[in-house]
């Protein structure tokens, strides 16, 4: 009978033991004409690149992040060659995974995230795609899942997450992606998505955090700047909202407006969604925190904070889009055929016959940091993040500002630096089907990030 | 490459004009020049064209859960990797201790011992005849080409497919229930009479007859152990159909981190101007 707490410990400590290795030593840049199998990938194009961190944050090879660069830079070459001085330079997608994922063949992640590249490639309507997978050791045994025992590395995982974005080593990596892609003042045509899926939403929040900080700490009271990402996406994180508290104070404090030129479109500076359907960050992460040894000293405020909390627990044991208090949008549904976009409504993406009005939603957080539900009709459940839906979703969020106001070019489609696609075939409809799919907007020039005069 | 280039056909051009520098200039030393030159203008009209991508297709996935999870056809060797993950999962094990606690209790057989050997026994027998139900699923699936996934992923290139989205409650149900015995031929677009999960459920009701004691080894056992198997498979199959309706609803019913206080209501902002 005593052997089995030493089977359990030995059991736990396996799980938790995570070789330090690299998958993509040889190979770490690929440029993929997806396949047209009339079942899996639909015949797009796109460039992936993969960076890889070890558990202490640092770089495996530094040179995959000049590769990864140099991919970039040919995909907006391309961009010029065949689009021309109207053309919208490239979208680079740059992707952070969570828990149970890494960087190897067998990840899951590294899959959906192809998929989820040549959807885009198929429906960015000739706007060439760039895929930068962030790697990083969220899973126990490389190659072999281990299924249920996997679970046990929670903690552990969780704190290596942590180490990998606050190192300082990936908040290099995504300032180089950021001002490689948008140029060194981020003036650039070419845009450029963040996205951090459960513990790579932690990772990304953490390496993110000091760039945006870095940027506002330059801005003078009513001064304004240039966003430093098209759009940073936190999706289905699994972070304690004490994490993200001290940046929402301080756009609290500071009054930071996200919008357009004229200050009247707000903007997110980031955007943390969960599903509703992710019972994983709502039931199972707050259990996860419970059973942490290093759990903090919790203190109870003497009356709520600014956002209503009055306790470090909630903010502890919830997720940011989890936390009621810090929701600020929502999406709310109607038929797409009766009636018009709500009031305020920043995107209103469509699902058969049903708009998704996101709109903001009343409350204490008046932040750029914008949280809300997610329907599951985008992101079913925790893990499947990758569906056409959300795909959809990112491209109208992408589209929403229309930071350059080209329209879609009718005769090319987008099919002519794919080879082996005619123009006119199947893939040119559907980005064309898509672009009707979204209801016009006013065109913006540009959108800028602005530090508002203290309010007396 | 092309920085590469011009920097070694500039260096070759420097040395060049070093060397005229100290003797003269001749004849087949401007030819060199101009040569030089030529190739310096070329490089740099090289350098305009972007290197054309080497385009590729992706490799083919090797059980990794995003394409078992959603490609509409799963390789043999995806189904034996399926089959592999189905050997130890939370629901095989909590399964049989579970259900041989309740056989436990009510102490059948009677041959059986109490206490931790007879609980044992008991988690060992619905553990094993788990691996067999799989282990004889499998291997008869593999066989006849048909998917192990309790709902696999629509397929476009079959829209006459049974696995139709369907919307009414009643319509899902009745769809999930039919999966079990009803499933498609990988090579093809048609469906037939699901023989691997039936075989499946067979062999982990009459492996049983190997250990089990007289009192319970009959054949009225060995089929009720295969219903009993089936039934496994059916309410796998309800669940897959509804856990997304489930957790959404779970997920709605969570509402935790209410704001204690309100903040005053902002002023209206202008209306924006067109």
């Amino acid at each position: 009978m005593k052997r089995i707490p030493i089977l359990v410990a030995g059991v736990v400590l396996c799980c938790s033991c995570v070789p330090n290795r690299s998958f993509r030593a040889q190979q770490s840049v690929y440029q993929y004409h997806f396949p047209d199998d009339g079942h899996f990938f639909k015949n797009g194009c796109a460039g992936l690149a993969f960076i890889e961190f070890d558990e202490k944050g640092n770089l495996f090879h530094p040179d995959q992040v000049d590769r990864a660069l140099t991919l970039i830079h040919q995909f907006q070459d391309l961009d010029q060659e065949f689009n021309g001085p109207d053309g919208q330079g490239a979208a680079v997608f740059v992707f952070i995974h969570g828990w149970k994922n890494n960087a190897s063949e067998e990840s899951g992640n590294v899959w959906g995230f192809r998929k989820a590249l040549d959807e885009l490639a198929v429906s960015a309507d000739g706007r060439p795609i760039v895929g930068i997978y962030i790697g990083w050791p969220g899973i126990g045994w490389p190659g072999f899942s281990s299924g249920f025992l996997e679970n046990f590395s929670f903690g552990n995982r969780e704190n290596v997450a942590g180490v990998v974005g606050g190192a300082g080593a990936l908040t290099n990596v995504l300032e180089k992606i950021l001002r490689g892609t948008k140029g060194a003042d981020y003036q650039g045509k070419s845009s450029c998505i963040l996205i951090g899926h459960s513990f790579g939403g932690l990772v990304m929040e953490t390496a993110v955090t000091p760039l945006l900080r870095a940027q506002l700490a330059g801005l003078e009271a009513g001064g304004q700047t240039k966003p430093l990402a098209d759009l940073i996406v936190l999706i289905n994180e699994a972070a304690p909202a004490l994490l993200a508290r001290p940046l929402l104070y301080y756009l609290a404090e500071n009054n930071i407006e996200y919008s357009d030129p004229t200050g009247k479109k707000p903007f997110p500076l980031l955007l943390s969604m969960t599903s509703e359907g992710d019972v994983d960050t709502k039931f199972a992460f707050p259990g996860g925190q419970f059973l942490d040894h290093n759990k903090p000293k919790f203190q109870t405020y003497p009356q709520p904070d600014r956002f209503g909390i009055d306790s470090d627990k909630t903010y502890f044991y919830l997720t940011t889009a989890n936390t009621i208090a810090l929701q600020n949008h929502q999406f709310v549904s109607r038929p797409a055929s009766t009636e018009k976009p709500a009031d305020g409504a920043f995107v209103s993406p469509l699902v058969g016959h049903t708009a998704y009005d996101l709109v903001p939603k009343p409350g204490n957080n008046r932040t750029p940091y914008w949280v809300t539900q997610l329907p599951q009709v985008f992101v079913p459940d925790h893990g499947t993040v990758f569906g056409t839906e959300f795909m959809r979703l990112l491209v109208d969020l992408l589209d929403a500002p229309k930071i350059v106001t080209k329209q879609p070019s009718p005769s090319r489609g987008g099919d002519y630096f794919c080879p082996a696609v005619a123009v006119g075939e199947p893939r040119a409809a559907r980005a064309h089907a898509l672009a009707k799919s979204t209801p016009p907007r006013a065109p913006v020039t540009e959108i800028k990030l602005k530090k508002a005069n203290p309010k007396p | 490459m092309y920085r590469t280039r011009t920097a070694i056909v500039q260096m070759l051009l420097r040395r060049e004009m070093a060397n005229n520098n100290r003797t003269g200039c001749s004849p087949w030393s401007g030819f060199i020049i101009g040569l030089w030159l030529f190739l310096l203008s070329s490089a740099s009209a090289l350098a305009q064209e972007p290197a054309p991508p080497v385009w590729s297709p992706p490799p083919k996935p090797h059980c990794d859960s995003f394409s078992m999870q959603h490609e509409p056809q799963m390789t043999l060797e995806e189904k034996a990797c399926y089959f592999a993950s189905q050997l130890f999962t939370p629901s095989a094990v909590f399964g049989a201790a579970f259900f041989g606690s309740i056989a436990m209790a009510e102490h059948t057989p009677a041959e059986w011992p109490q206490g931790a050997q007879g609980f044992g026994d008991q988690f060992g027998t619905r553990y094993t005849q788990g691996m067999v139900k799989s282990t004889g699923t499998f291997l008869v699936g593999a066989l006849l080409h048909e998917d192990p996934r309790p709902k696999p992923p629509y397929d476009s290139a079959c829209p006459d497919h049974l696995h139709v989205q369907h919307t009414e409650i009643w319509a899902r149900f009745g769809s999930s229930l039919l999966r079990v015995v009803w499933t498609h031929n990988d090579q093809s677009c048609s469906d037939r009479i699901a023989f691997s999960r039936l075989a499946g459920s067979l062999a982990s009701g009459f492996i049983q007859r190997v250990w089990l004691p007289p009192s319970q080894n009959t054949l009225g056992n060995a089929f009720l152990g295969s219903g009993s198997a089936l039934g496994g498979y059916a309410a796998e199959s309800v669940f897959t159909e509804f856990q997304g309706d489930l957790f959404g609803w779970l997920g709605k019913m969570f509402g935790t981190g209410k704001p204690k206080t309100l903040l005053a209501a902002p002023p209206p902002a202008a209306p924006a101007k067109n």
